[in-house]
């Protein structure tokens, strides 16, 4: 029995070739589009989950008014806390901190530079349950000056040989903090995490760990909890550590009055919160965070897009099985009249939807496995489709091609067995009106999917155009910027003469910080008022850098040498002014106020205001822009060199080939300003990208499902087509016959799907800071677009069925 | 009013050829009615689709009134076959998704006849056949007869020069294919040209002329002595 189902099932298959690859290829496509997508979201899903006991681990996060009547929450918490937690709270169990560094590291003749190390306390690894190959990870990052690496890095520097003979522990790598030991091997971390490092150095190395700043925050702290304690209940234990720690260090270092501290403005002010360690990477995005992170936004945009793409290449299965049903209908009948019975009929047409389910999921696999790497590259993750190292995968494909197989099969089963068989016979079945009614909601189900995504494509890339071609107040094309310029000690305003010296450079400059960069912050008091404290990011720039940056002075000047007072000196911007209460008369009222403010040895000093610039985005578009504020000073690790538009590549040869020759010691470093700014937004750019490929691909799929149905629709109505060319019909009467009740189902789905997708994608846009209007052109667009791929997919059968000779089509049976 | 020449007509079916007509050269004068004879496969209906302008020849010459139609296109024939040809066939040929009012009313539609006029040639010729009660009805809900009465009422509404019948009676019992017989033949006394394909020796005494068909070639013509009156 069941041979005799695979037969004909498949002989169906080759019986009607055309459409049988129309709808194949259809769910192929649309199945292994949803694979690629679950790939993604599983990994996005998987950050931390290697990790023992990682429910019981949580980030220590602050949240602080930093003198603009906000909580700001920031991700980052002070070096004295992690002791302090320890020993007061019971509920600790474990308790660590890091903070990101980069070395220098010399080998013989080599240099290296590492950005990814972090400083760790001796308690990193009862926290975090790295697999440690070689020491005791209770030991190894005790010491000062101790190095623990990964394998790779074992191998970078000490070679595969070394490592496998266990000749790796004990080594020394000179480094420009030191010369540290190796006490540690790591394995390779093999999982996905926000905390992303190659080498650590142990904490006890850095003096600053032991500072007792509590109001200065520039660690992270991670603790594990002891089981069964939920976080919430520790928020009485975080303010009595506030009032005993914090408030005598706000009075001390930021002359606030003592009484003004009750706990109730303490409370409001200042708080310690516990984030789950497994909800960083999809919901954090506080101040300060180790890395950009994701958002569980895209993870669920993305999943409804793969459930969209795989409801419309189910609907085109059941639609074009449906439609052709006609054709089997006859078979249907014969069975029945040799005895069988409607339940042995639903199970053959149910086994003859799994067989093409079954076909199409094999080929799904193949174009899965064919186009991962390019997916890679699209979405900057490193997917792998590997059964074997993913057991998973096998369930979801089974889990797939089960529910497929039913959701799609189910209704032409059920439709076909309840024909009467000597209707059937006698020829007098009707295709049926309800049938048609049920088939056309299929469709404009699709469209309505399609329309969606063409309009959220199109608003998706009209943001993105306008944050790309946004002015920033500042220009980053043409700018390399060479890192560490503040190591180069007396050859520094040499070299960057010597630069200025070459035809291709414009000007140089030295300064701490680019836009992109993490810009310092600091307090500052205006005379007026010296209670408040406003917080303002900074950074130390020569006199050279409003020409690099090209920003525009709204009252007052840029620092000049004519003026030697200038050291003392302080330029800000208009958010600035705004906040300093300075912004009067059109920010005029700023120049020549003096502000208080504190030096690196933290003595107070004064500076005066000497210019006001206009806003420029020092940061990322995400967020409007703050206040800044630029001193003087030509110690910063970043010269930036403004370059004449031209090869750049060949420019960079030329600097390095100087750097090399006047600066051998140190690491030849760049990267292009607009490079970097750019970098801020590559996590939209890739959803906007993997968004847009998916969209398309939705769209085609509903594309050749409309284009199987409706080259269906005209060969069912070629007797109808027929009878009216002769009553008199032209082609044209055919063609807009054929073509009219798809334009209906189209400017239906377009109605309907309008006012979502405009509701949806307001949300989207709300997430940005700097945002360009809807419009209505998307919309119209979209309606437009999805009209042309209707007619053009309906007019080819059309034109086919009108131009027929109606003699063919009204042959007497 | 039309003529044909040496008409032959070739089917092409992947491997085979069949040649349908071979050498049919007829003329039909207007008024006329003229009933094509002959066995199954003789080539009836090929040469009345070609006189319909339905398909056209593979060789020989076909005048339409004062057209040369021999070598025009489907779109050529289109034209000329609005409002002058009226089809009826053997198996109806409603269009079930419309109703009878909807299915009279057709060639009009494409004959671009304004609304207001083309319900009252309508409702004329509903009332002329005698099923003014049957205009919202589908087809589906008519007998055969009726069926049938629709479509000569469909057929006859442009007022064609020209109609051609395609087994008329073959569906229909003796009675209603009495009836059908009867309504042609008043057409045709009311100036209507009639063509007609039947292999009923009964139908055909209804014309005034018999062509008989043999393997695609005309073997015999005779004039009705009898009339049926």
């Amino acid at each position: 029995m069941l041979k005799n189902i695979i037969k004909v099932a498949l002989r169906n298959l080759f019986k009607d070739k055309f459409y049988s690859f129309l709808n194949i290829m259809g769910l192929s496509i649309g199945i292994a589009a949803s694979f690629l997508i679950v790939l993604y979201v599983v990994d996005e899903l998987s950050y931390e989950q290697s990790f023992k006991d990682k429910e019981r681990i949580y980030r220590v996060a602050t949240a602080a008014n930093f003198g603009d009547g906000q909580l700001t929450n920031i991700a980052a918490s002070s070096a004295p806390i992690a002791e302090a937690f320890k020993n007061q709270i019971p509920e600790v169990e474990s308790i660590t901190r890091f903070q990101p560094i980069s070395l220098n590291i010399t080998q013989g003749d080599k240099f290296y530079k590492e950005d990814k190390v972090m400083f760790a306390d001796s308690t990193f690894f009862g926290v975090f349950s790295y697999d440690v190959l070689e020491g005791d990870p209770g030991n190894i990052l005790a010491e000062p000056n101790s190095l623990v690496l990964t394998r790779s890095m074992a191998i970078k520097y000490f070679g595969e040989d070394a490592l496998a003979e266990g000749k790796v522990l004990g080594e020394i790598l000179k480094t420009d903090r030191g010369a540290f030991a190796v006490t540690g091997i790591l394995d390779d971390f093999s999982g996905n995490s926000h905390i992303d490092f190659d080498m650590l150095v142990s904490m006890s190395t850095n003096p600053d760990a032991l500072n007792p700043i509590w109001i200065s925050m520039n660690y992270y702290t991670y603790l594990k909890l002891i089981p069964d304690v939920e976080p919430a209940t520790l928020t009485d234990k975080f303010r009595d550590m506030i009032i005993q720690y914090v408030v005598p260090q706000v009075v001390q270092y930021m002359s606030f009055p003592e009484t003004e501290l009750t706990p109730e403005k303490v409370d409001q002010n200042f708080k310690f919160y516990l984030q789950p360690f497994t909800d960083i990477y999809l919901t954090s995005n506080l101040y300060a965070e180790f890395s950009t992170n994701s958002n569980i936004q895209y993870v669920y945009i993305f999943s409804v897009i793969a459930i969209f793409i795989i409801v419309i290449a189910c609907i085109n299965f059941m639609n074009l099985a449906t439609a052709r049903s006609a054709k089997r209908a006859k078979e249907v009948g014969i069975r029945k009249t040799l005895g069988s019975v409607s339940s042995k009929i639903t199970l053959q047409f149910m086994m003859e939807s799994f067989i093409f389910v079954i076909i199409a999921m094999l080929i799904a696999l193949g174009l899965t496995e064919a186009f991962r790497l390019p997916f890679n590259t699209l979405s900057g993750k490193n997917l792998s489709f590997n059964i074997f190292q993913n057991p998973w995968i096998l369930y979801m494909v089974t889990g797939f091609t089960l529910v497929i197989g039913l959701l799609a099969g189910s209704y032409p089963a059920f439709y076909l067995t309840k024909f009467n068989p000597v209707e059937v016979l006698k020829g007098s079945l009707s295709s049926g009106k309800k049938n048609s009614i049920f088939r056309s909601i299929l469709v404009v189900l699709q469209f309505i999917i399609s329309i969606g995504l063409i309009i959220s494509t199109l608003l998706v890339f009209k943001q993105m155009s306008y944050i790309q071609t946004k002015s920033l107040g500042f220009e980053k094309e043409n700018v390399i910027v060479l890192k560490n310029a503040s190591r180069m000690g007396e050859m520094a305003q040499s070299f960057k003469q010597l630069l200025e010296s070459q035809s291709e450079v414009a000007k140089a400059s030295f300064t701490t910080h680019v836009p992109s960069h993490s810009y310092w912050s600091t307090a500052y008091k205006t005379q007026d008022d010296e209670a408040t404290d406003h917080i303002l990011f900074y950074g130390f720039a020569d006199f050279e850098y409003d020409e690099i940056m090209d920003f525009k002075m709204k009252q007052g000047r840029y620092f000049s040498r004519d003026f030697p007072s200038d050291s003392n000196a302080v330029i800000i911007n208009e958010v600035a002014a705004f906040t300093l209460g300075l912004s009067g008369n059109d920010c005029q009222d700023a120049i020549g106020k003096k502000l208080e403010t504190l030096n690196f040895t933290g003595e107070r000093m004064a500076v005066e205001v000497i210019g006001v610039v206009e806003d420029y985005h020092f940061k990322s578009l995400h967020i409007p822009i703050e206040g800044l504020s630029i001193r003087l000073g030509s110690f910063g690790d970043n010269l930036a060199v403004r370059v004449h538009p031209g090869n750049h590549r060949e420019t960079l040869v030329k600097f390095e080939q100087l750097w090399k020759e006047n600066i051998p010691n140190l690491p030849f470093e760049y990267s292009f300003l607009d490079e970097d700014y750019a970098q801020m937004f590559i996590k939209e750019s890739r959803m906007s990208s993997i968004f847009t490929i998916f969209s398309i691909l939705a769209i085609l799929i509903a594309c050749m499902g409309l284009f199987g149905l409706a080259a269906y629709t005209a060969e069912q109505r070629t007797k109808e087509i027929g009878i009216r060319k002769a009553m008199g019909a032209s082609s044209k009467n055919v063609v807009s016959l054929l073509t009219r009740e798809f334009t209906k189902l189209v400017i239906i789905s377009f109605v309907i799907a309008t006012p979502l997708a405009w509701y949806l994608m307001k949300q989207w846009f709300a997430a940005f800071a700097y945002r360009t209007s809807m419009g209505v052109w998307p919309f119209v667009l979209a309606g437009v677009i999805a009209l042309l791929i209707a007619w053009f997919t309906v007019s080819y059968q059309s034109i086919k069925a009108a131009i027929a000779n109606p003699v063919d089509s009204l042959r007497n049976e | 009013m039309i003529e044909t020449k040496k008409l032959k007509k070739v089917f092409q079916t992947d491997e085979v050829e069949t040649t349908a007509l071979n050498d049919i050269s007829v003329k039909v004068e207007k008024g006329e009615f003229v009933a094509i004879m002959g066995p199954s496969g003789c080539g009836k209906s090929t040469l009345l689709n070609i006189l319909g302008l339905l398909d056209g020849p593979s060789d020989g010459a076909y005048e339409f009134g004062e057209n040369d139609v021999s070598r025009s296109n489907e779109r050529q024939r289109a034209i000329i076959r609005k409002g002058s040809i009226g089809f009826v066939f053997q198996s109806f040929n409603l269009i079930d998704e419309l109703t009878v009012y909807e299915n009279i009313e057709l060639p009009l539609l494409y004959l671009k006849i304004k609304p207001a006029d083309r319900k009252k040639m309508v409702n004329e010729v509903l009332g002329r056949m005698n099923i003014d009660h049957r205009g919202s009805h589908y087809p589906q809900q008519l007998s055969g007869g009726q069926q049938q009465r629709v479509a000569i009422a469909r057929a006859v509404v442009s007022n064609p020069d020209l109609i051609l019948a395609d087994e008329p009676t073959g569906n229909l019992d003796s009675a209603n294919g009495e009836e059908v017989m009867s309504l042609l033949k008043e057409l045709n006394q009311a100036g209507t040209t009639i063509i007609m394909v039947t292999h009923s020796p009964h139908d055909a005494s209804y014309a005034n002329r018999i062509i008989n068909l043999f393997d695609g070639k005309v073997v015999t013509e005779k004039i009705n002595q009898e009339f049926h009156i």
